[in-house]
C-alpha cells in the first residue's frame, strides 16, 4: 500500500508538470520530490532494518520481489539517513517558501524584499545542515542530552513552518474577494492541507534513528507498529486514511493546475480563431467592398432614370423596389463596418479614468440602445487605467446580453458594479436570467458564435470585448446557473494610487 | 468542496476510531498477546521457529506474533519505546543491555558466525591489508565488535586517512549486493549472508578473520531480553516466555536439521542456507544450562563479553552482571521442566 502511495504522489508531480510549465511550479515540484525522497527512504530503511510484523509487512510494502530488491540496495545508513533529511527538511522549507508566494501579503512584501527569501530559508538550512550524519556524529556523538535537545528543535521548527504554511493558505482563502479566485485556491488549499498531514505522519519518524545504531533514542516509531493483532486493521485503516489523502491531494492539485491550463488553453483557441477570422473578414470586406460599391452606384444610376419614366405605374414599382434596394445596401454596408470595426488593431490608450466617469459613459451607451429601467450602476470611488471609450463599449456589450437573457423575466434585474479589491479592479454585470446553458459557454468567447438570430447578429459582441479587455491587460469571467443568473467579470489590474 | 471536506472529516474519524480502537492486549481465548523480535539467521530464528510450531508459547498463555528485525540497536529501540516485549540479540547489541536500556532475561548460545569477507580478486589476503580501504558492517552489532577486535589485532584503527581503516555502516542485504558488485573492499557479516557470500563469490571467497579467532578475549553471545519495565509489570508472562524457550532449547538440541527447516521456511529461504549454518552455533539444553550456571559458565560468558565492550570503548565502566542479566528466570524455566 505505500508503494500506491508513492506511485500517487509520482503522477501528481507529473501532473503539475504537464499542465503547469511556468517558473511558479518548480516549489511544487521541488517540495512533491522531497515527500517522494522522505517516503522512499522510509520505505527502503524499514525493509532493510526489519520491525514489522509479517502480515503488517505485506500490507505496508506489497509484494516480495520489492522486497529483495529494495532489502538488497547497497546504501549505508549515512547516505539513507542523509536522503531521509533532505527529504524531511526539503519538503517543510520549499512547502513554506511556496505558501508565502501564494498569499497577496507575504507575496507582495517578498517581491519587493527579495533577499528575505534566503533568511527565511536560514532556519531549515541550518538545522539541516545540523542533524547530517557527518556533522551529527561530530558534534552529538555519544551526548544523549544534546541529541534529544537538537531533535527537539527540529521538532519543532517543522511543525511551526507548517503551521505558519498551512495558516497563510486558509488565510489567503478567507482574505480573497473575487469567488472564482477564491474557489480555485480552495481547491489548492484541500491539497495543501491533506499533504501537509501526510507528511507529518510520515516526519514524525526521527532520521537520526536511521545512521545511529547505537542508541536507542527514538521518536515516532510506536505509532508505527501498533500493538498486538489490531496492527493489521491499524494500519489498514491508516494506509487508506493515507491513500485517500494523496487521492485528495492529487484530484485538487490536478484541478488547480488545470484550471489555469485549460484557461490558456482556451485563450490560445480563441486567440487563433480571432486572427484566422480577421484574416476571413478582411478577404471578404475587400471581395464585398467593391461588388457593394458597384451595386451603390447603379443603385444611384436606376433612381436618376426611374425620375424620366413617364409610366407612372411603372415609376412607382421602380422607385419602391429602388428604396428596397438602396436599404440592403445600407444593411450591407452596416454590417460590413461593424465587421471591419471588430477586428481592426484599434490604438489603445490607457489613462487614468474615475470609476464614476467610466460608469456614466457605459449608462450614456445604454441609454442610447435602450431605454431599461431594470439597470443599477454601483461603484467605489477610485482610478481606472483604461481606454474609457473602449472599455465602456466592452462593457455595453455585456450589458445587452443580460438584457436580452431578463427578457423573459418576471422581475428582470441587472447591475453594473465596479469594485476595487487587493490587486484587482473589478467590473462585474449580473443579471437574473436564465443562464447559460454548458453547450453555449464553451463556444460563447469565439468569433461568429451566437445563439440569436444571424441574419442581424454576426456573433461577435463577446468576442469583441474580450479583446477590448485584453488590450487593458484583464481578463473576462464568469459564474452562471440555469434558471437563475450570471454574472459577467472584467477583472483589470488595479491601479496603485486608485483609492 | 465542502463535501470533499465532510468526507475526509468523517475518514478521519473512522480512522481514528479504529486505531483508539487498538490497546487491548489481552486475546480473546485469554492468552496474553506478546510481539517478539527475531533475527534473519539461524541462530536468531530457531527458538521462535520452534516455539511456534511445536506450540510451547501458546503452553506457556502466549499468543506470539514475531517481528523480524536484521540488527539489534533497531530492535532494542522499538523495545524501549513499548513496540516489542521481547527480542533477541547478538553481542554487539548487548553493549545497550549493559549499559541498562533492557535486561536479558535467558542466555541463548555462544556463536561463530561472523566472518571478515574480503574478494580474491582485491589482493586483499589479510586484515593487515585493509589498510587505507573500506569495510561495511551493521554498527552497534556483533559484526562491529569482530572488525573492531580484527583491526585492533593488525594494529589498524578505524578512520577516514591512508593509514587506516574507512568503517562504512550499512545493513547486511547492502553488504551483500556491494561487495558482489566490487562497491566495497571487505564486509562482516553473518549468519545467510556469509553463506550468500560463500556460494556466489566460490573460490574468490576470502575469510580474513572470524568469530572464532577471538575466542580468548571475546564471547559472541545472544540473549533474550526484556525491558525493565515490563519485567516489573508482567513477570508472569516474562516467566512464561522463558519456559517457552527452555522447552524450545531443549528440542533444538535434538532436533537440528528440523529445526532448519522451520527456519527457512520462516525466513522464506531455502533450507540448503539454513542447514550450512548448523554448527556455528554453541547453545545449552536445560540441563546443560543449570550444570553451566551452577559451575559459573555462562557467568564468564557474560563477563568476558562485557570486558571486551570495555577494551573496545563500548562502554565506559564495568557493572556487575547482576544488574542486567536476571539469573532467576533462567533458573525458574529450568527448574519448570
Amino acid at each position: 500500500m505505500l508503494i500506491t502511495i508513492l506511485l500517487m504522489m509520482v503522477v501528481t508531480c507529473i501532473t503539475i508538470v504537464i499542465f503547469s510549465k511556468k517558473l511558479k511550479a518548480l516549489l511544487p515540484i521541488l517540495y512533491y520530490s522531497s515527500f517522494i525522497l522522505l517516503l522512499g527512504t522510509f520505505f527502503i530503511y524499514f525493509l532493510k532494518i526489519g520491525g514489522f510484523p509479517y502480515v503488517q509487512k505485506k500490507l505496508i510494502f506489497g509484494g516480495q520481489f520489492l522486497f529483495r530488491y529494495l532489502t538488497n540496495v547497497p546504501m549505508s545508513f549515512n547516505v539513507l539517513g542523509s536522503l531521509m533529511i533532505f527529504g524531511r527538511m526539503g519538503f517543510c522549507l520549499f512547502f513554506f517558501v511556496d505558501a508565502l508566494n501564494h498569499n497577496y501579503h507575504t507575496r507582495t512584501y517578498l517581491k519587493s524584499h527579495r533577499y528575505m527569501y534566503a533568511i527565511v530559508s536560514i532556519p531549515l538550512t541550518v538545522l539541516t545542515g545540523l542533524v547530517l550524519p557527518s556533522v551529527f556524529s561530530q558534534l552529538f556523538a555519544y551526548e544523549y542530552a544534546s541529541q534529544r535537545t537538537v531533535i527537539t528543535i527540529v521538532d519543532i521548527a517543522i511543525y511551526l513552518h507548517l503551521s505558519v504554511s498551512l495558516g497563510l493558505y486558509v488565510y489567503e482563502y478567507f482574505d480573497i474577494k473575487l469567488s472564482f479566485v477564491k474557489k480555485q485556491h480552495g481547491t489548492l488549499t484541500i491539497a495543501m492541507i491533506s499533504l501537509a498531514i501526510q507528511y507529518l505522519f510520515f516526519a514524525s519518524f526521527e532520521p537520526i534513528t536511521v545512521y545511529q545504531n547505537y542508541s536507542s533514542i527514538r521518536i515516532g516509531y510506536s505509532f508505527l507498529t501498533g500493538s498486538g493483532s489490531q496492527a493489521v486493521p491499524y494500519w489498514t485503516a491508516i494506509l487508506s486514511l493515507c491513500i485517500f489523502s494523496t487521492l485528495v491531494t492529487l484530484f485538487s492539485t490536478w484541478k488547480y493546475y488545470k484550471y489555469d491550463y485549460d484557461r490558456e488553453k482556451k485563450e490560445f483557441v480563441i486567440k487563433d480563431k480571432i486572427d484566422s477570422a480577421g484574416l476571413s473578414s478582411s478577404i471578404l470586406i475587400h471581395g464585398f467592398k467593391n461588388q457593394l460599391l458597384s451595386s451603390e452606384i447603379l443603385c444611384n444610376r436606376l433612381g436618376q432614370e426611374i425620375h424620366q419614366i413617364e409610366d407612372e405605374r411603372l415609376r412607382s414599382t421602380l422607385s419602391s423596389l429602388q428604396e428596397k434596394l438602396s436599404g440592403a445596401n445600407a444593411f450591407m454596408r452596416e454590417r460590413l463596418e461593424i465587421l471591419y470595426q471588430s477586428f481592426i488593431d484599434v490604438n489603445t490608450k490607457l489613462v487614468p479614468v474615475v470609476s464614476e466617469t467610466l460608469i456614466d459613459l457605459i449608462s450614456e451607451k445604454v441609454a442610447k440602445k435602450t431605454q431599461q429601467p431594470v439597470i443599477t450602476y454601483t461603484c467605489e470611488h477610485g482610478i481606472v487605467i483604461a481606454d474609457a471609450q473602449l472599455l465602456s463599449e466592452a462593457v455595453y456589450n455585456l450589458v445587452a446580453n443580460a438584457l436580452e437573457a431578463v427578457e423573459k423575466v418576471q422581475h428582470p434585474k441587472v447591475a453594473v458594479d465596479v469594485k476595487f479589491l487587493r490587486a484587482r479592479t473589478l467590473i462585474s454585470i449580473s443579471d437574473n436570467g436564465l443562464g447559460i446553458p454548458k453547450t453555449v459557454r464553451a463556444r460563447m468567447f469565439m468569433p461568429f458564435n451566437t445563439t440569436k438570430n444571424s441574419l442581424t447578429n454576426w456573433g461577435l459582441g463577446l468576442c469583441y470585448s474580450q479583446m477590448i479587455v485584453k488590450k487593458h491587460l484583464g481578463e473576462i469571467r464568469y459564474e452562471t446557473k440555469i434558471g437563475e443568473g450570471t454574472v459577467m467579470y472584467i477583472s483589470l489590474p488595479k491601479y496603485k494610487g486608485s483609492t | 468542496m465542502k463535501r470533499i471536506l465532510a468526507l475526509v472529516l468523517l475518514i478521519a474519524v473512522l480512522g481514528s476510531s479504529m486505531v483508539f480502537a487498538s490497546g487491548q492486549k489481552q486475546a480473546a481465548d485469554g492468552l496474553t498477546k506478546v510481539k517478539v523480535a527475531h533475527h534473519m539467521g539461524y541462530s536468531g530464528a530457531a527458538v521462535v521457529a520452534i516455539g511456534t510450531k511445536m506450540g510451547y508459547f501458546q503452553e506457556e498463555g502466549l499468543d506470539v506474533e514475531l517481528v523480524p528485525f536484521t540488527s539489534g540497536p533497531a530492535e532494542i529501540a522499538a523495545m524501549v519505546s513499548g513496540d516489542l516485549q521481547f527480542g533477541y540479540i547478538g553481542s554487539g547489541a548487548t553493549t545497550l543491555a549493559v549499559k541498562g536500556d533492557v535486561e536479558i532475561i535467558y542466555f541463548q548460545n555462544l556463536g561463530d558466525a561472523e566472518v571478515i569477507v574480503a574478494n580474491k580478486d582485491s589482493g586483499i589476503k589479510s586484515v593487515a591489508d585493509l589498510k587505507g580501504k573500506s569495510i561495511a558492517t551493521t554498527l552497534g552489532t556483533s559484526g562491529e565488535n569482530i572488525v573492531n577486535l580484527a583491526l585492533e589485532r593488525a594494529g589498524l584503527n578505524v578512520g577516514s586517512g591512508p593509514d587506516s581503516v574507512n568503517l562504512i555502516n550499512m545493513d547486511m542485504g547492502g553488504c551483500v549486493t556491494a561487495m558482489l558488485a566490487g562497491k566495497i573492499d571487505a564486509v562482516c557479516v553473518w549468519g545467510s549472508y556469509k553463506v550468500t557470500l560463500e556460494q556466489q563469490l566460490g573460490d574468490k571467497y576470502v575469510a580474513l578473520a572470524k568469530t572464532s579467532d577471538f575466542a580468548d578475549t571475546y564471547a559472541s553471545v545472544s540473549s533474550w531480553l526484556a525491558t525493565q519495565d515490563y519485567i516489573d509489570a508482567n513477570p508472569g508472562t516474562v516467566q512464561a516466555f522463558a519456559n517457552a524457550l527452555a522447552k524450545s532449547m531443549d528440542y533444538w538440541k535434538d532436533n537440528e536439521k528440523q529445526v532448519a527447516t522451520w527456519v527457512a521456511e520462516l525466513l522464506e529461504t531455502d533450507i540448503p542456507t539454513i542447514e550450512s549454518q548448523i554448527g556455528t552455533v554453541f547453545f545449552y539444553n536445560s540441563d546443560e544450562l543449570k550444570q553451566a550456571l551452577d559451575n559459573g559458565t555462562v557467568k564468564r560468558y557474560y563477563e568476558v563479553q562485557q570486558q571486551s565492550m570495555f577494551d573496545t570503548g563500548k562502554i565506559d565502566n564495568m557493572v556487575s552482571l547482576d544488574e542486567y542479566v536476571q539469573w532467576d528466570y533462567m533458573y525458574n524455566a529450568i527448574a519448570n521442566r
